[in-house]
């Protein structure tokens, strides 16, 4: 291992290797629930309100391996791969296009299913923009489909009966009129 | 205790950031092999995290999410539900809001009197009619909307009475009577979370009710500060030289507010705190056709307007310039040729001009009078141009201008209007 002077007369070179400038850099470790190993940056992890608490608040040398029991592998892919891209767009000036690209694609491959379970490690994890974010992904997924897909995808039961069902639809005519968009 | 400072307390304000996150499982248990219904998942899910993703609806899905089951049925009336919607309030929906041009013909499909608006999604490209709940079908007129209210206005020349409405949550507040008589003043209307500031410039009746002119502007604000008393108050006499149109909107950036004065073309901003007035001049004043100055997303004013050059052989066009640095104006866009050539086309033939609103990253253009389906909607952002669907409700040709609206479920702003002006339905 280098000795802090060689670090730091690699900082000072103009082309120094990049495995020493990597140890520089802190890293937090943590473990999901599938056993898998992460390597996160430190200004990555700290936007993890869950990471962050846990080695800041709380002390902790940051040589422990945190473990993340509720979080599967790749769930921790996805949840890095956005909280790198909000870090690395904190600094940029005008990021709005760049941003809407990244989070069309985001959720690009991702079902419902796997939206959904995203969303509740985002939680979990306590990172509010990346919540708020699956939220509304979710809502826009779900927002033109019917009363019955939605209540299947979040098992929720009908104890509405005919009549009431009825009354609850006229209260808000406007909704339900589709008339030239693709209601289905 | 003064029960103004109770209600105030009533207002329900953003959460901490630590509320946010709900603890865990949801109680709702089958467990049947359906797919969707894998164990892991829903059950987790909390119940917190899934009204965010209700709240995340916008309004017509989410009116129809209520037919799902009886506690989202209830959501609409539930605080936290509530809370949690204003929460996320910076997530803003810039749709937009006309109605028929001629207000009086308000009777709908069943022969109804009933006072409605037409919704347009400019993001999903759709048209809903909406009604107005306990607006009366006559004698108001809608006149401005900001942060989810409608604000209309009593068409009478006498003492003006306003009322804001919310169309989605269904109430209806009034505010006194403004202090002078007045037909068609211009109006500037701002809603905030905590406050409502409401100024009306011109028209006063004068000579016992025989003549108008532009006197005075007058101011209603509320707000939580307990600095104002929720009365109108006579702010600026008008600056001598200026011509509003009936019933113009003014916009307001940053505490100004802006309307556009004619004959000559000017643009008339009015400093809200300091109650003073002063011209800005529009850039290619001669040449200016149906000028209207317009808010934005940017939060810099912008002036729309026709381009007749008629000296020179330059193509007519539709401009869009932004202020800069309180004076400069820079021109930022063009309406493509070939669109503008059909647009003007129609304009000419119709012989009203057009209208012009924006709102957030969206402008629309209309014909008024046009029997065609001519609506224009600009995207600052990704700068498309797109033609709009025709709305299914109105003829394009018969709406009013429109109003820049942001659903919104709730506006508990307004029970700062509550406790001396309690919201009950207009005498019809």
């Amino acid at each position: 291992m280098s000795t802090s002077t060689d670090n730091n007369a690699s900082i000072t070179q103009e082309s120094g290797p990049s495995a020493a400038v990597q140890d520089i850099q802190k890293k937090i470790v943590v473990r999901t629930a599938d056993g898998e190993v992460f390597n996160l940056k430190e200004e990555v992890a700290m936007e993890i309100d869950i990471i962050k608490t846990f080695f800041q608040e709380d002390s902790i040398s940051y040589e422990t391996v945190m473990p993340l029991p509720n979080v599967e592998g790749w769930e921790m892919v996805k949840v890095i791969e956005y909280c790198t891209k909000h870090v690395e767009l904190k600094h940029k000036v005008d990021g709005y296009k760049e941003r809407k690209a990244f989070q069309a694609l985001f959720v690009q491959n991702l079902s419902t299913k796997s939206l959904l379970a995203l969303t509740n490690t985002a939680n979990y994890l306590e990172v509010k923009y990346l919540l708020d974010f699956l939220c509304q992904a979710v809502s826009e997924q779900i927002k033109n489909k019917d009363v019955d897909y939605v209540r299947e995808l979040f098992g929720v039961e009908n104890d509405f009966n005919d009549e009431e069902y009825e009354q609850v639809k006229a209260e808000a005519p406007w909704a339900h009129e589709n008339l030239n968009n693709d209601l289905h | 205790m003064d029960p103004h400072f109770h209600r105030l307390s009533e207002i329900p304000l953003p959460l901490s950031f630590s509320s946010t996150y709900a603890g865990s499982s949801s109680s709702s248990g089958s467990n049947h092999d359906d797919p969707w219904m894998d164990p892991r998942i829903w059950r987790k899910l909390p119940t917190r995290i899934l009204d965010r993703i209700i709240a995340f609806l916008p309004p017509p899905a989410f009116f129809r999410s209520r037919c799902v089951c009886r506690r989202w049925n209830g959501l609409l009336f539930t605080n936290s539900f509530l809370q949690l919607f204003l929460d996320i309030f910076p997530h803003r929906r810039h749709w937009f809001l006309f109605c028929k041009a001629d207000t009086q013909n308000l009777i709908d499909d069943n022969n109804n009197n009933r006072a409605e608006g037409y919704l347009f999604d400019p993001y999903e490209l759709v048209w809903y009619r909406l009604p107005f709940p306990l607006v009366p079908p006559s004698g108001f007129s809608p006149a401005a909307s900001s942060g989810g209210l409608v604000c209309w206005i009593s068409d009478n020349p006498a003492p003006k009475t306003l009322l804001l409405s919310n169309p989605l949550s269904g109430t209806l507040n009034q505010l006194p009577p403004t202090l002078t008589s007045r037909y068609q003043p211009s109006i500037g209307f701002t809603v905030t979370p905590t406050s409502i500031d409401v100024t009306l410039a011109g028209d006063d009746l004068i000579n016992n009710a025989l003549a108008v002119k532009n006197s005075t502007a007058e101011r209603f604000r509320v707000d939580g500060t307990g600095c104002f008393l929720p009365t109108w108050q006579i702010t600026s006499p008008l600056p001598r030289l200026c011509n509003f149109e009936s019933a113009g909107r003014m916009v307001h950036i940053n505490g100004r507010l802006y309307n556009m004065s004619y004959h000559p073309f000017n643009i008339a901003t009015y400093d809200v705190e300091t109650a003073s007035w002063w011209d800005i001049q529009p850039p290619m004043k001669r040449f200016l056709k149906c000028p209207s100055v317009v808010e934005s997303g940017t939060g810099k004013l912008l002036l729309v307007a026709a381009i007749e050059k008629r000296s020179l052989i330059v193509p007519k066009s539709l401009r869009v310039w932004s202020l800069q640095e309180g004076t400069t104006w820079v021109e930022i866009e063009r309406m493509p040729q070939l669109l503008y050539d059909r647009f003007g086309e129609e304009m000419e033939s119709c012989g009203n001009g057009f209208h012009c609103v924006g709102h957030g990253e969206f402008i629309v253009f209309m014909i008024p009078g046009s029997s065609r389906h001519l609506g224009v909607l600009f995207n600052m952002n990704t700068k498309l141009w797109k033609c709009m669907p025709p709305c299914p409700f109105v003829g394009m040709g018969d709406l009013s201008r429109g109003f820049a609206y942001e659903p919104r479920l709730a506006t508990p702003v307004t029970s700062l209007l509550n406790y001396q002006f309690p919201a009950a339905p207009f005498p019809a």
